[in-house]
């Protein structure tokens, strides 16, 4: 576990937020700012022990969507200059949040959203979103395997798309009953609206130390 | 050849400090209002509902051409769940396709909870709204979908126009041949899950209140349809305001009687020009935020009242 890991979610998720606005607001031909900032987001990813090759090839599942609309403004406008600034930008904001992902939890992120003031019913949802996420897609999974294995992929487009569209709704009507039982069992056992944390976090002087550098590393790349 | 139609989820470094700053501060206070109607005790409900939307997601149906369409949702959530409620889970949802899939930028949330989870749940549910009802109900059902799904596109392709992502007639064509297929796909494999849904167990439905007419209906999702596909064709061309100022030659005749703070989006008070425009969005997420915040409080105490 590298020392990253250790800090509270919410000093971590500051920083990040820091480092975004500064990529977000590079403006297009700033090459020289881009790379300040991408050398910023390795030292981080070495302090992390987060795998420096593992996590660029990561950041790099975003990279389709800002390419394609590079393409075209570069098609377009005959200026590559926005193309350039649209990757690179989205590039290292990709590898910040990879960062952030790989040195903290997404419990702990749920409970760092809140504290900055988003809404408990949606971090409430989020946390059963990922509790049940695994076990919902691999019934879909199960059932897409037993459509398949009985029947194949054959037969008129029709009868394919209500056949698609029936397993759909046995999945819906299995995953509203799901949560009807979760519910139930939930309160069966004094659930009152909130998760308990088994680890509940107070802000130390180093998660303080660490928003204030990181911040400041950020802000000090881009300031020219 | 196999390829996937999908929905448009905007990355972060696309959009313009103005724009992404702007969206999340319209879907902060939104998505607040629609937690304040979403009852706590039906989070774990909503929080598997979610789950089932990722794992629709990953269910294919055919949709010709060697290329195959998924559910994505919005609507059909709409329809089960109500419009506030689905708003909650469709954010849910980005949140975690954002940090865990790299699927969408932390700046671009705002952006992409204001394109999907208020747009395309509210474009499908006023059709559905009007429709959903007697035989127009399957109507109802795809043009829910349907126009969710055009609805949240013309919404992010005005957001890159206005960000100046260079689009000419071409490519908004093309794009708007791509939105208009995924969205006829969407409309279509909806129509087929809810027509099973209603087999099944029709209390799973939400049932509007009232019976209201078919003409509002249908002039209500008419004018759904004209924005968006309004939307699609006007972010190819220029400003129309500025354009028409242009051609009649008033651009010399501009003053000014009132400079703003903030004009041209920068903060005038700082040095550089990256930190005015920086220093002018950080600025205005803040008071949007103390605002808020502020308002927030006032409808607590007076509901405590």
């Amino acid at each position: 576990m590298g020392p990253l890991a250790r800090r509270d979610a919410r000093a971590k998720l500051a920083a990040a937020l820091v480092f975004l606005v500064c990529v977000g607001t590079t403006p297009a031909g700033n090459y020289q700012r881009m790379a300040a900032l991408a050398a910023v987001a390795i030292v981080w990813i070495a302090i992390a022990r987060a795998g420096l090759f593992r996590s660029l090839f990561q950041a790099s599942a975003i990279l389709p969507f800002p390419l394609s609309f590079g393409l075209v403004s570069w098609w377009v406008s005959g200026d590559p200059t926005l193309a350039v600034a649209l990757v690179v930008r989205s590039y290292l904001s990709a590898l910040v949040v990879v960062l952030l992902m790989s040195t903290t939890t997404l419990a702990d992120i749920f409970r760092g959203l809140q504290s900055f003031g988003a809404p408990a019913v949606l971090v409430l949802v989020l946390q059963s979103l990922t509790r049940y996420l695994q076990v919902v897609v691999d019934q879909g999974l199960r059932m897409r395997r037993a459509s398949i294995s009985r029947s194949g992929n054959t037969g008129r487009r029709y009868s394919l798309w209500r056949r698609a569209g029936g397993a759909l709704a046995v999945l819906f009507g299995k995953s509203y009953g799901r949560a009807e039982n979760v519910h139930r069992a939930m309160l069966a056992r004094g659930f009152q609206g909130t998760f308990i944390a088994l680890r509940p976090h107070a802000l130390e002087w180093r998660d303080f130390a660490l928003t204030a550098v990181a911040a400041a590393m950020s802000v000090g790349a881009a300031w020219r | 050849m196999s390829g996937r139609i999908g929905s448009v989820h905007i990355a972060d470094g696309i959009l313009s400090a103005p724009v992404w700053a702007a969206l999340d501060a319209a879907a902060i206070p939104a998505i607040g209002l629609a937690a304040r109607r979403t009852r706590v005790e039906h989070a774990p409900l909503l929080g598997v509902m979610g789950a089932f939307v990722f794992a629709a997601q990953r269910m294919n149906f055919p949709a010709g051409l060697g290329t195959s369409g998924h559910l994505l949702g919005g609507a059909l959530l709409a329809m089960t769940l109500g419009p506030g409620a689905a708003t909650i889970v469709l954010t849910a949802i980005l949140v975690l396709q954002t940090l865990v899939f790299q699927d969408g930028g932390i700046l671009a949330l705002g952006a992409n909870v204001f394109n999907m989870a208020l747009i395309g749940v509210w474009a499908a549910w006023i059709p559905y709204r009007f429709l959903a009802q007697g035989k127009w109900k399957n109507f109802g059902y795809f043009a829910a979908a349907f126009l969710s799904v055009l609805a949240s596109a013309a919404a992010a392709m005005i957001e890159l126009r206005v960000s100046g992502v260079a689009l000419n007639g071409a490519v908004v064509s093309i794009s708007a041949a791509v939105f208009v297929t995924t969205a006829i796909i969407e409309g279509l494999i909806t129509v087929a899950v809810m027509q099973t849904i209603e087999k099944m167990n029709p209390g799973w439905l939400q049932t509007p209140d009232t019976r209201p007419s078919r003409a509002m209906g249908l002039l209500a999702g008419a004018a759904v349809l004209l924005m968006a596909v309004g939307v699609l064709f006007i972010s190819g061309a220029p400003d129309g305001l500025e354009a028409l100022v242009a051609q009649l030659g008033l651009e010399s005749r501009e003053v000014a009687y009132f400079q703003a703070p903030m004009a041209e989006y920068e903060a005038r008070i700082a040095g550089g020009d990256w930190s005015r425009k920086a220093l002018a969005g950080l600025a205005g997420l803040g008071m949007i935020y103390i605002l808020c915040a502020g308002v927030g409080r006032l409808l607590v105490r007076q509901r405590s009242a």
